[in-house]
């Protein structure tokens, strides 16, 4: 229909409007961990994890800020729309599911915490 | 329908009868004739013999000196009439029967069964007549003989004409019976599809037909009706958007009781739209199950646990941290949020509602049990009906009556599906039932990121 089309391309262009150099790679590689995040589906070690939209979006996220730490702030504005306690012990939630789902038995730490001001994602090409 | 009799059977039967019948029939007929002919022989011969009886009699009479008791054994026995005697009855009637033959004449009072049959009566000069009988045993056991064959043949006959009946039957009713495996075989996923050749009995065809054309219209009405819900969704979904942002804004610029009429009628199109989008969702027909995105079926089940028994107590939620099902998790949401309102709605007050989420390796459950509820039995299955209102719901409960139906829906596009579990009797328990995350299809991509 045309509003939706015309809203689609609204959209389309607040996505191109962003930096592109900023844009989310489609693929994250971290030792025996892939993540599609087209696909919206992660692997350790050749094995399918069961990985949620949620949990997606905030390693999504974090990988969008390549090596650099992501306030718990701008996750919440972000991902959840408001930063309230219930959103903030969601993250807190999600963030360890992602580490005991992609994080290995005695394999370093996929998700660093960086104490008092959010994440960041541990690993190759990390400035941090 | 199981207890019909099938038209196999009837046919069989029919067959069955019609052979028996005519098998009888024939055999019977032919026993006649068997023993007519037999009859016909033997008296053929009698006739002959005591033609030359009488023969020789007469001789005997016209030589004059002729002595009835002395000549009759010696013309007969001359004859050669062996084992036949000769009696004198009445002074004048001469008898000739073989031994131990039975008594000829005028049957005795009530004592019938001693009697032969006459087999002829020839006339003899001086009054007197030679009368030829066969013993009455002689028939009773040709008789006898073609009885017994008769009941020997019986079973055979019977067992011919029922597989000559099956197999004619079978026959005879196939292009029914081939009518019947393609309308069973006829389902929302495998349309009914006539046979290649036109039936070749003209019954069978126009069944067919009509059954065909009844199809199509069915068909038709159901993709008008689908058609029609999703149209129908989307063209009430948009005024009733507008009307919404209408009251927001009356209600920012009103004041005291008009914004809490407002207020009111935000809330009756929040309801409206709602519905709407329960028929949007009804009319959606495409499966999200396995190529769906990966929800944990847990999450969502506090999660709308606690916006539903917001007000009441909280419902005692048993799920673990994780279980994980492929699919869409806007609709798996709605369902048990259609679930868990219901138990809202019919439970008892002031009791927590009590929430399962049980994984296994090939479906994941998720129990709602409403205590208080019940259900009764005929009530089970039409719960989930579309528009179907309980007893209970009509009369205490605002609603649309579309809840379990999206529900059932929405659980069989994931390709699982929800029953009601409860005996009328206990709680009301429903099931919500969905298959188990399984590992995708797809392998990891191996090129290295660049």
């Amino acid at each position: 229909k045309p509003f939706a089309l015309a809203e689609l391309m609204a959209r389309l262009r607040a996505l191109l409007r962003r930096d592109p150099a900023q844009q989310p790679e489609r693929l994250l590689r971290r030792g025996e961990v892939t993540v599609d995040f087209q696909r919206r589906q992660a692997w350790v070690g050749g094995t399918e994890v069961p990985i949620t939209r949620r949990e997606m979006e905030v390693l999504s996220r974090l990988a969008w800020g390549g090596g650099r730490a992501v306030s718990r702030d701008d996750l919440l504005e972000e991902i959840w729309g408001e930063a309230t306690l219930e959103s903030a012990a969601s993250l807190e939630v999600i963030v360890s599911r992602l580490r005991n789902k992609l994080e290995p038995a005695g394999r370093g730490s996929l998700i660093r915490t960086v104490r008092g001001h959010g994440y960041a994602l541990a690993g190759e090409g990390a400035p941090e | 329908m199981k207890d019909a009799p099938s038209l196999v059977a009837r046919f069989v039967r029919a067959t069955v009868a019609v052979a028996v019948a005519s098998a009888l029939l024939l055999a019977g007929a032919a026993a006649l004739i068997a023993w007519a002919l037999w009859e016909a022989g033997g008296r053929r011969d009698l006739e002959a013999r005591a033609g030359a009886v009488v023969e020789r009699i007469e001789a005997d009479m016209e030589e004059g000196d002729w002595r009835l008791e002395e000549d009759v054994p010696e013309a007969l026995w001359e004859s050669g009439l062996v084992g036949y005697r000769l009696e004198a009855w009445d002074g004048n009637v001469l008898i000739a029967a073989n031994q131990p033959g039975p008594t000829l004449g005028p049957r005795p009072f009530g004592s019938s069964s001693t009697a032969g049959w006459l087999i002829t009566t020839q006339r003899l000069p001086r009054g007197l007549a030679l009368l030829v009988g066969a013993p009455r045993s002689d028939g009773i056991r040709a008789l006898r003989v073609s009885a017994w064959s008769l009941l020997l043949a019986a079973p055979l006959c019977l067992g011919l004409a029922f597989l000559a009946g099956r197999a004619v039957a079978v026959r005879a009713a196939r292009p029914l019976l081939d009518l019947r495996d393609r309308v069973q075989a006829a389902g929302p996923q495998s349309p009914f599809v006539p046979p290649p050749t036109a039936a070749p009995v003209a019954e069978v065809r126009e069944i067919q037909e009509a059954f065909g054309a009844l199809w199509q219209r069915l068909e038709d009405a159901l993709s008008r009706e689908r058609d029609f819900a999703a149209n129908a969704s989307h063209e009430l979904r948009t005024p009733l958007t507008r009307v919404r942002l209408h009251g927001e804004r009356a209600t920012a610029l009103a004041g005291g009781a008009a914004a809490a009429e407002l207020e009111a009628q935000r809330a009756e199109i929040d309801r409206m739209a709602r519905l709407v989008d329960s028929l949007l969702v009804l009319a959606r027909d495409v499966s999200a199950g396995s190529a769906g995105e990966t929800v944990n079926i847990a999450d969502v089940v506090r999660e709308c646990a606690r916006d539903v028994f917001d007000a009441g107590p909280a419902a005692e939620v048993a799920a673990p941290d994780e279980v994980f099902v492929r699919g869409d998790e806007h609709l798996l949401r709605i369902a048990v949020v259609n679930l868990l309102d219901n138990a809202r709605k019919f439970k008892e007050p002031g009791v927590p509602a009590r929430v399962t989420v049980e994984p296994s390796p090939d479906w994941v459950r998720v129990g709602v049990t409403s205590p208080g509820a019940r259900i009764a039995a005929e009530e089970k299955n039409r719960l989930f009906e579309r528009f179907y209102r309980g007893a209970d719901a009509r009369a205490a409960h605002d609603g649309h009556g579309l809840g379990l139906a999206l529900t059932r829906h929405i659980a069989r596009l994931h390709a699982g599906d929800v029953e009601c579990t409860s005996d009328p009797g206990q709680d009301a328990q429903f099931v919500l039932r969905v298959p188990s995350w399984t590992v995708g299809g797809a392998v990891p991509p191996s090129a290295p990121p660049t």
